[in-house]
């Protein structure tokens, strides 16, 4: 009987059902092959010389070999050589490149000062920022001599390289005009800053949502990513709003019309059709992410999005 | 009152009726059988509802139950499925190459929706009976799980159809087609159900069967009205599935079964392979 009994009920014993675990395929932000150059600002005294290094990644984001064309852009100023060492020839400042496969790197400013307790370096801040049509942001200017000693009290002269997207006064307030980028300078004494770059977004931006091309699921109506009255950001969803219903659907906000690991969770759709609002996390800034998207978490299975 | 050459086929045939969409045949008055089954699945594939069939993270789901028929008399019995402990996994979501958790996993384990219900004899013309069949589904499963691994649909159900069988005798063989409909509630789809099936007995220990299944919603319904995760026990599913099952008897009371099911298209459901077991005893 107790044989019986245990070949009745040896299926129980397979009831070892766990959670295990699926590696998906994820979805990435293409990546472009780019040159890292260091260092992207330098001063130095006539005569002196400075090492600039380049390491070329390629698509994948991987290190790989590569041999550096070196270009200067004012040979007055300093001489380069082939191994990427500069030496200074002449107060001024000159500006360098390396180049392989192609890919050419940011640009180097290298100053070149004859008295060491000269300007000879100019840093603005903050250095690479957004802000919205018709707002209004503060720029400072740390002016330090060659030897990174702060020199106080020196003029310093502010501009845009594109006033049709921002302008700035002569005490670095800068004002947003229209959706762009450009480019912020302070310059002290003929020294100028490395450029700071200033995107300027519109106020709110929208999107028409569309089923994921495929799927048998529907997603309809509008999305508008805008500022709170509060401060901060929320994500509206406008009065036709439809989705097909699911399981557990997450609104999610991406860079890619699918959900990655750089994909911001704002929480679960609170209705499948009509009018809703989302509070965005703090410091969540306009230009983040360029997707709305309505996704069945457990099952990642997207159903549709909107693209901003 | 059939004959007992033809009732013992008929018994060693139900044997493998692993669930409540049984076959046409009714027990003899006082006369029985009992089934304890396991059955499971899983699943990385999921047929969306327009039909495709796409990738999902894997969905097991282990399903422990009993099913029982009595015969109150030669016409009537009585039929009831018991799923006793349903296990419902959802894997862990990790992308391959950032590593980053898109999904912490989820489980469940509960008592799943029950059918109860009666067969009814119809007529017997020669080797060929027919008989009609009225089960009640019983919500006794989950549906509020968050994550939509549910055990049931929340809602009672009641399901009609008609049977006929026909056995080859003396030949150890016979085919049976069963057509009804599934009246749900709270939103759900009626649905068309049928069925058809063939076995042939070696030796009269051991059955073989092919089985051909489908279910057409009626699409009248609620589209907000889905059901669970992948399918589970949702709303306008569609689907044609063929199985293929072996039974042995073991002793004149007891036997075993085991089968393999899976789908030649769907709709909402899961796409894998399901496979069941079972013990039997009948007196």
């Amino acid at each position: 009987m107790s044989r019986k009994l245990f070949w009745t009920f040896a299926p129980a014993y397979l009831l070892v059902g766990c959670i295990g675990t699926d590696f998906l395929n994820e979805t990435l932000d293409p990546l472009d092959p780019y040159i890292l150059l260091t260092p992207l600002t330098e001063a130095i005294v006539i005569g002196e010389t400075v090492a600039y290094e380049a390491t070329y990644f390629d698509g994948s984001g991987v290190e790989a070999p590569a041999v550096f064309t070196w270009q200067v852009s004012d040979t007055t100023v300093a001489r380069l050589g082939i191994d990427g060492i500069a030496a200074g020839l002449m107060p001024g400042q000159t500006r360098i490149v390396a180049t392989a496969h192609g890919v050419q790197s940011d640009e180097a400013l290298l100053t070149v000062v004859g008295d060491p307790n000269a300007v000879a370096q100019v840093e603005v801040s903050p250095a690479d920022t957004s802000m919205t049509v018709g707002g209004n942001l503060q720029f400072l200017a740390i002016v330090r001599n060659v030897i990174d000693e702060p020199l106080a009290g020196r003029a310093v002269d502010w501009r845009s390289t594109d006033e049709a997207v921002a302008t700035i006064d002569a005490s670095g307030n800068v004002r947003g005009i229209t959706p762009g980028s450009t480019t912020i300078i302070a310059s002290v004494e003929g020294v100028d800053s490395a450029p700071a770059t200033l995107t300027v977004l519109p106020p709110s931006r929208s999107g028409g949502f569309q089923p994921r091309p495929g799927t048998g699921y529907n997603v309809a109506g509008a999305a508008f990513l805008e500022p709170r009255p509060e401060g901060g950001l929320q994500l509206r969803f406008g009065d036709t709003f439809v989705s097909s219903n699911g399981p557990d659907l997450y609104v999610y906000l991406s860079s890619a019309s699918s959900v990655n690991a750089g994909s911001l969770e704002v929480g679960a759709l609170q209705s499948t059709r009509g009018a809703q609002t989302y509070v965005l996390p703090a410091g969540t800034a306009i230009s983040d992410f360029d997707y709305v998207i309505i996704h069945c978490k457990p099952f990642n299975v997207t159903f549709g999005f909107a693209r901003l | 009152m059939y004959p007992q050459r033809l009732l013992l086929l008929v018994l060693l045939l139900s044997l493998t009726l692993g669930d409540a969409s049984a076959g046409p045949w009714t027990q003899k008055r006082g006369h029985g059988y009992y089934k304890f089954g396991f059955g499971f699945v899983r699943a990385n594939r999921y047929y969306e509802p327009n039909g495709n069939r796409i990738a999902i993270p894997t969905l097991a789901d282990y399903t422990f139950s009993l099913y029982g028929e009595h015969g109150f008399s030669d016409r009537i019995t009585g039929v009831a499925y018991l799923p006793l402990l349903q296990r419902l996994t959802l894997n862990r979501q990790v992308g391959r190459e950032t590593g980053a958790e898109f999904f912490e996993g989820a489980e469940t384990t509960r008592i799943a929706d029950a059918d109860l219900g009666v067969r009814i004899g119809l007529f017997q013309i020669g080797n060929t009976v027919a008989s009609a069949s009225l089960m009640a589904g019983i919500p006794l499963g989950d549906t509020g799980h968050a994550n939509g691994l549910y055990t049931g649909d929340g809602e009672f159900n009641q399901a009609i159809s008609l049977g006929i069988g026909h056995s080859f005798y003396p030949a150890p063989a016979y085919v049976a087609v069963q057509a009804g409909i599934n009246n749900r509630t709270k939103g759900f789809s009626d649905e068309f159900r049928f069925d058809a099936e063939a076995g042939y007995t070696i030796a009269q220990k051991l059955t073989f069967i092919t089985r051909l299944r489908g279910l057409e919603p009626l699409r009248n319904g609620d589209d907000e009205t889905q059901g669970g995760t992948g399918g589970l026990y949702g709303n306008n599913q569609r689907y044609l599935v063929y199985a293929f099952e072996m039974a042995a008897a073991l002793s004149d009371h007891v036997g075993v079964s085991v089968s393999v099911e899976g789908a030649t298209r769907g709709q909402n459901i899961l796409s894998a392979p399901a496979y069941r077991a079972g013990v039997y005893l009948r007196r």
